[in-house]
């Protein structure tokens, strides 16, 4: 959508995938259970291997417990994994100064579940919109650009001098996704972005995430404890369970013929609509 | 008003917070073991008309209307008439089981609770009856269960010691209130498959509030839409799931069909629908 994409998006191709996570783990430390014994150790994330393609859609579905959050952080650079690699178009992906990673914030942006929780409540949308743009050293003019996003969100671009508290929890989620495309990333992370939404409303952001995406060639990383929303926007899905891939493969292949038992047992598990 | 007497009777129930009507004019019924949703959005009024029909308003509230129990009415009852009725003829179980707990004490004694407090049971008795009542819910090991702590429990299982202590003292009317939304949907099935089968077992019947549609099919026969305090549209459940009337029904059931991927074959039917 822009001179910069499309010069990125030329050497992008040539380098194949643009995420690649290799052998991901993390661990945590459990208290001890004895005074002298060893300290407990929990794999939140062991052994974990994906690859997100440019403009695809990858989701990842695992119940409470099953590590996806921890995964997105390492995803994210937020976290640093204690086995194997994270990267991004070639590079790797290590958290470390905030400079040190403004190449790669600047090209995936995420939303996460609350946005009561991820905007500042003493911000103005304008100002919270404006953030990633001048903390990134986003080049252009930044007025401009918020009023573009603000739109391509379906909101209208005079809410720029309002608080987050006047919005509702649906419009609250749409500033923090023009937000997160603000800076025109190549990748958007939805750490389960809809699930603190009523039904109605969930099913517009779904939608919305989904026009986005198309429109800009955006790539989706989902996460969610909801298959029905996974496998409404994402080509490719990715079970976990217990820090561990399950099974991955393209959407259809997945919830048509699950291979694993746990995939078989979710998938089962999940309350049916009488068909219309 | 001597042989059809309804189990519940709700007419015209109003609730008024704060200068505005949150339940505005709701009426519905139920029959002695029946299964009947309340759906509705946030806001909808169906978490309040639950706590107006167990006289558990937040203080300030002003209710008016009618909330009748075997015929009997329940609004402007005081709150001495209402314990007496609470846990014994009406149970509730909430959407957060850790919160609904009481964290310092023993599960046991919670499930045995309404036992010791509306049957007399001694300790002694309350105490093998909680460890039967554990088994009857599927929790794991009973003997050992009931002598922990709600934090040493899962969602689940911190569940199904709700529920076990709503349906100790067999209950004629079970209020469910989002009680497997903060569950997992490998656990909401097997909480609402257990649900299903106990409340059969015992003849209660099941006032089951939900957001969630496909959760009220797999629950209910017949169901109740809210919207802003009205109700908007009753009838068969599986009637208003294929053919809803009101537009704000289809909207709702809309857009729950868009995150329902096709199924692949016919004959795998979902884990948790009720016999």
């Amino acid at each position: 959508m822009t001179a910069v994409r499309e010069q990125a998006g030329g050497d992008a191709t040539a380098v194949g995938p643009l995420f690649e996570a290799e052998g991901l783990g993390r661990s945590y430390r459990l208290p001890r259970t004895s005074p002298f014994g060893p300290p407990g150790v929990r794999h939140a994330v062991h052994d974990v291997t994906l690859r997100l393609a440019d403009g695809a859609a990858l989701g990842i579905v695992g119940e409470s417990g099953s590590g996806k959050s921890t995964l997105v952080r390492l995803l994210l650079g937020l976290d640093r994994p204690d086995a194997g690699t994270v990267r991004y178009r070639g590079r790797p992906v290590v958290p470390g100064r905030p400079r040190a990673l403004r190449w790669f914030r600047r090209e995936v942006q995420v939303v996460f579940q609350d946005p009561a929780g991820s905007l500042d409540p003493r911000m103005t949308v304008g100002a919270a919109v404006a953030e990633p743009l001048a903390c990134l050293g986003v080049p252009g003019d930044h007025r401009e650009r918020v009023d573009e996003v603000l739109r391509a969100v379906d909101l209208d671009p005079d809410v720029r001098g309002r608080y987050p508290h006047e919005f509702s929890g649906g419009q609250r989620q749409r500033i923090a996704i023009a937000r997160a495309l603000a800076p025109r990333p190549r990748v958007l992370v939805g750490d389960e972005p809809v699930s603190a939404l009523d039904v109605a409303v969930r099913a517009q952001i779904l939608d919305l995430l989904g026009q986005l995406a198309q429109r800009h060639r955006l790539g989706l990383v989902l996460v969610s404890h909801d298959v029905g929303v996974v496998a409404r926007l994402c080509d490719q899905i990715a079970v976990m369970r217990d820090g561990t891939l399950v099974e991955q493969g393209a959407t259809d292949a997945v919830l048509s013929r699950p291979a694993h038992p746990y995939t078989q047992a979710l998938l089962a598990a999940v309350p049916r609509l009488p068909p219309p | 008003m001597t042989t059809d007497v309804a189990l519940l009777e709700v007419t015209d129930l109003r609730v008024r917070l704060g200068g505005v009507d949150v339940v505005d004019g709701v009426s519905f019924a139920l029959a002695a073991g029946e299964r009947v949703g309340l759906i509705g959005e946030s806001g909808s009024g169906k978490s309040l008309t639950a706590l107006a029909v167990l006289g558990l308003l937040p203080p300030g509230a002003r209710v008016t209307g009618s909330v009748r129990l075997h015929g009997r009415e329940l609004l402007g009852g005081s709150d001495r008439e209402l314990s007496r009725l609470r846990g014994r003829e009406l149970a509730m179980i909430f959407q957060e089981p850790s919160t609904a707990l009481n964290p310092l004490m023993r599960v046991g004694r919670q499930i045995s609770e309404p036992l010791r407090l509306h049957r007399g049971y001694s300790r002694k008795a309350a105490a093998t009856a909680a460890v039967e009542l554990a088994a009857a819910v599927g929790l794991p090991d009973p003997q050992r269960l009931v002598r922990s702590y709600p934090h040493e429990l899962s969602g689940g299982q911190r569940q199904r010691v709700c529920i076990a202590a709503a349906l100790a003292c067999r209950p004629a009317l079970l209020l469910a209130d989002e009680p497997t939304t903060a569950l997992d949907v490998t656990v909401q099935a097997e909480i609402l498959a257990l649900l299903g089968r106990l409340v059969s077992e015992t003849g209660t019947a099941l006032l089951f509030i939900t957001h969630d549609l496909a959760v009220v099919a797999a629950v209910t026969r017949r169901l109740a839409v809210l919207r802003h305090g009205r109700v908007v549209e009753t009838g068969a459940t599986d009637d208003v799931l294929r053919a809803p009337a009101d537009p704000h029904t289809r909207e709702l059931l809309a857009a729950a069909r868009l995150t329902q991927w096709d199924l692949p074959t016919a004959g795998s039917a979902a884990a948790g629908t009720s016999p």
